[in-house]
């Protein structure tokens, strides 16, 4: 049912247990795995231009510290087919985004990061792509 | 890791597809499945007198609502056994369909929720329905919203 699972990870306690969650179903239905981390940057030009400049070492770095570990983790429960990407931008946004490009029907996300609003129940990333994902989404709390 | 799961139905096109997604987990990770209809009471009516007419009853009123509702439910469970699911249970609520969800979730122990991304309401434009969105909000467990 679920043959592809992304799951969004942002370094935040939600993050860590939704990832757990997403190697338990990548397992138990033989999904392929997407693992992205999203680093959000503000969008003034000059930003821009610093990431044009800089860019790809930044992400490499961001997936060298963050996803290969995950994804060795990942491959060590037994998940066959792992994969995925850094992103930037907008969070909801690239991991609407990527979801969709990559035909993944299933995203697996923590109900909130590492967002400073308090009283949020449900943070604003999950809580767009609980309504805007062209495919399931499971909140993990 | 999942070991009950609550699906929550309401007969629509997204609950149904809910459902698959309920059904299939709760098959693959051995776990127990309760599929709960919240009736509010506006819909109350209305299942009452379709109840009455389909089964030529004379005297609506004396019509039990839960018993109605369990009709159509039974089929949904005998479909969920079919699948291989090893537990199946059917909770028929009344009241507002947030709230009632989320206490029987609670006091289920469930691990897990399934529902479509919205429902049988007629409020257009809502691309994420109110009762989705505060059961993903609020629910003491994971929530998964099917499209």
């Amino acid at each position: 049912m679920f043959k592809k699972i992304l799951v969004a990870y942002d370094g935040s306690d939600h993050a860590a247990r939704a990832f757990e969650v997403a190697v338990d179903l990548a397992t138990k239905l033989s999904s392929q795995l997407e693992i992205v981390q999203v680093e959000p940057h503000p969008t003034t030009s000059n930003w821009v231009t610093e990431i044009g400049r800089s860019g790809n070492d930044e992400l490499s770095k961001v997936a060298a510290q963050v996803l290969t570990p995950l994804w060795a983790k990942a491959r060590s429960h037994g998940v066959k087919d792992v994969s995925g990407d850094v992103l930037y931008g907008e969070p909801a946004h690239e991991i609407a985004r990527y979801a969709k490009d990559n035909d993944v029907d299933l995203v697996v996300m923590g109900r909130r990061g590492r967002g400073r609003i308090e009283g949020l129940v449900l943070g604003s990333v999950s809580s767009h792509l609980t309504s805007h994902a062209n495919c399931a989404v499971l909140t993990v709390k | 890791m999942f070991k009950k799961i609550v699906l929550a139905y309401d007969g629509s096109e997204h609950a149904k597809r809910a459902f698959d997604a309920a059904a299939e987990l709760a098959t693959k990770f051995g776990a127990a499945l309760d599929i709960v209809q919240v009736v509010t009471h506006q819909h109350a009516s209305e299942a009452v007198a379709a109840f009455a007419r389909a089964e030529h009853v004379e005297n609506p009123d004396q019509i039990e609502l839960a018993k109605c509702s369990a009709n159509s439910l039974a089929p949904v469970a005998a479909k969920a056994k079919a699948r291989g699911v090893r537990s199946v249970n059917i909770e028929v609520l009344r009241g507002d369909a947030a709230r009632e969800m989320l206490d029987y979730a609670r006091s289920e122990h469930a691990d897990l929720i399934v529902l479509g991304r919205r429902g049988l309401s007629r409020v257009g434009g809502l691309v994420l329905g109110s009762v989705s969105a505060k059961i993903a909000g609020e629910a003491n467990c994971a929530v998964l919203t099917v499209k």
